[in-house]
């Protein structure tokens, strides 16, 4: 056995954990890298339309383990339940090296400037935890370009550059348009709305010695057949162990985090893949494992100098998880506009994200990825038959091709009782007590969705789709893939959990780089934020070492 | 075909299967290997074949006395139904694609 004495040890290797370890091994830090999951091939993560990331009926696709890890769910109403990953409540994200980027869709938005002041341009709603960033997009939009180089987005300058300061063309040119982006942009352009390529985390020509995309039709949720997708598993993590300076463990389980009583990190309890429990010491802990892990690590790691967590002095640990809710519409075609071109999303339109009358921001719009086919037949409704019988079989025979659907993510608006805490009851595998996630969303965010749901009907209104159909939302919790917001980052303690550099208050070596530091979540899939303020948090590691 | 549901429980099984699918010039549920789905299922996920058990003792007797039966195993039946014809033939059902050469999805990669 080695003596387990690292620089530093980030736990989680997803976006922002990937992302932190190449940095500082690359800085000449010896790291060590911990991984709940494991390292997963493509046939690994296979092609199960039952057991995937858009349907885990049965299973998931990129972990984490059903069993070993359960969670406790509390409703609306208080009922509790003890759930896995398969339940929608669970607020599932990956457990893989990579985590959840191997399978995510890739979608590659830079937040606007004025997802950063939010309760400056808006006001605070009653009983939200509405707050503004520290930062700001111009203090992030380094990072933003580091992580679009780095990772490798494909996008269209031209575009982009319209909505906000950029200081460098994305480093490969959008994907292929298709017949559903086609049919969306001529509506556009009739209404009179500005609309752009989506950009993605995929190589749109070979890049980094990986092919380009092949435009398959199992994208998202999947993972790539010609590892054109690029997350940390095949950019960041292999950067970090070329160095020779990093140690990734996978199947393992962080346990807590040691400290010492002066504010000081001294290191990680895990528990290893042989099952044997490990104690690591570093200079500095990073603590990577997403919105729901890593509270779950802060506040299982209390002391008797710090009693209910670390960075938890103001019990902000846990609270304001927040994800996103979808709206958007779909309706049905004359003619097909299915025509097989992968990953999907070729057309976005921005411009309700913001500054519409009476709304708390908005969101992005765009075409979805190619939808399976259980998938259409579980989760669109046909209009005016039940979903059996010869009409219904020869309805989706007719229709899969001619849905145009639109949608996307809409502002969270974040409440403090949306929130993850440690049960008193129940503990995984290895008898650490897991998490109960509890509360919903400020109903303001339903008055988002409805907006930005009659938007996407105007949309396909002028597309030439009939039967058009959108779902109201209701309050709920939306933290899975999208989770963000439990450990907010902030100058104030009293109302954050860590400072603009993603170190936890009250420490001088303990930082987080994930989603769990986002104050708000902005209409967009949130990848990219982390990805760049996991560079800008191991920037800061590495500059003030 | 299997060692899960009895011979009684196949034919009720597959003529139910066939009302949720029914043929026409593609294949009804159960020649599409909706059965062959459902076996797996009740293999991989021992969960639901007590469920399946009873739903389709009820499901005999109602067709033999010629009442209307609505329940909520076939619901049950009706999504187990529609993943055994539409998802991956990985499942066991869908056989050669057929169902998705039906709606026009292909796969290229």
């Amino acid at each position: 056995m080695t003596a387990n004495i690292y620089d530093v040890i980030v736990v989680g290797a997803g976006a922002g954990g990937g992302v932190a370890a190449a940095l500082l091994a690359e800085a000449g830090k010896r790291v060590l890298l911990l991984e709940r999951g494991r390292r997963m091939t493509f046939a690994d993560v296979g092609r199960d339309h039952l057991r995937n990331q858009r349907l885990s009926l049965y299973g998931v696709n990129a972990g984490p383990n059903l069993k070993d890890n359960p969670r406790v769910a509390v409703d609306l109403e208080g009922g509790v339940r003890v759930i896995d990953a398969t339940d929608g409540a669970y607020q599932n994200n990956a457990a893989a090296v990579g985590g959840g980027t191997q399978v995510y869709g890739a979608q590659a938005w830079r937040y606007l400037p004025d997802d950063f002041r939010m309760a400056s341009k808006y006001g605070v709603p009653d009983g939200s935890s509405l707050a503004d960033w520290p930062i700001s997009y111009e203090d992030l939009a380094p990072d933003y370009e580091r992580a679009e180089w780095e990772m490798g987005v494909a996008g269209d300058e031209e575009d982009a550059g319209k909505n906000r300061p950029r200081h460098k063309e994305y480093p490969m040119p959008p994907l292929m348009m298709n017949a559903q982006g086609r049919a969306l942009r001529a509506a556009a352009d009739a209404l009179g709305w500005d609309t752009q390529h989506v950009p993605l985390l995929i190589n749109s020509t070979p890049r980094g010695g990986r092919d380009a995309c092949v435009h398959c039709q199992q994208c998202v949720g999947f993972a790539c057949p010609t590892d054109a997708k690029n997350g940390t598993h095949n950019t960041m993590i292999p950067r970090a162990l070329a160095t020779g300076l990093c140690t990734l463990e996978t199947e393992v389980m962080a346990e807590r985090v040691i400290v010492g009583g002066d504010g000081h990190a001294t290191g990680v309890v895990y528990w290893n893949a042989q099952g044997e429990q490990v104690t690591a010491s570093s200079e500095v802990v990073v603590l990577s494992g997403g919105a729901v892990e890593t509270a779950r690590l802060l506040l299982n790691s209390k002391t008797d100098t710090h009693p209910s967590g670390l960075g938890n002095n103001s019990d902000q640990v846990g609270r304001s998880l927040q994800g996103h809710f979808y709206a958007g519409a779909y309706g049905w075609m004359d003619e097909p506009v299915w025509d097989g071109i992968g990953p999907g999303p070729t057309t976005a339109t921005i411009r309700f994200n913001h500054n519409n009358d009476g709304i708390v921001g908005g969101g992005m719009l765009c075409d979805d990825f190619i939808m399976q086919p259980i998938n259409f037949v579980k989760g669109i409704a046909p209009p005016g038959m039940p979903r059996r019988g010869l009409e219904y079989k020869q309805w989706v025979r007719h229709s899969y091709t001619r849905m145009l659907r639109v949608f996307g993510p809409v502002h969270d608006i974040p409440s403090p009782t949306a929130r993850v805490e440690i049960d008193p009851n129940v503990r995984d595998r290895w008898g650490i007590p897991v998490v109960r996630i509890s509360g919903a969303t400020h109903p303001e965010t339903l008055r988002v969705h409805a907006f930005m749901n009659a938007r996407a009907e105007e949309w396909l209104r002028a597309s030439g789709a009939k039967n058009i159909r959108s779902d109201a939302a209701t309050l709920g919790l939306s933290g899975g893939q999208h989770q963000a917001g439990t450990c907010r980052m902030g100058h104030d303690p009293k109302t954050s959990v860590t400072d603009p550099w993603g170190r936890v208050h009250g420490f001088d070596n303990l930082y987080i780089a994930d989603g769990s530091l986002h104050v708000t979540n902005g209409g967009f899939n949130p990848v990219l934020t982390i990805l760049a303020l996991s560079f800008r948090v191991a920037g800061h590691i590495v500059r003030s070492w | 075909m299997n060692t899960v549901f009895t011979p009684q429980e196949i034919r009720t099984l597959q003529a139910a299967v066939n009302e949720i699918i029914p043929a026409d010039d593609y294949p009804n549920g159960w020649d599409a290997g909706v059965g062959d789905y459902l076996v797996a299922l009740m293999i991989r996920d021992p969960r639901f074949l007590p469920i399946y058990q009873e739903g389709l003792r009820e499901l005999a007797s109602a067709s033999a006395s010629g009442t209307e039966f609505h329940s909520a195993f076939f619901d049950l039946l009706v999504e187990h139904t529609m993943e055994g014809f539409y998802a991956d033939p990985g499942n066991g059902g869908n056989k050669e694609g057929v169902a998705w050469r039906m709606i026009g999805y292909e796969v290229t990669a």
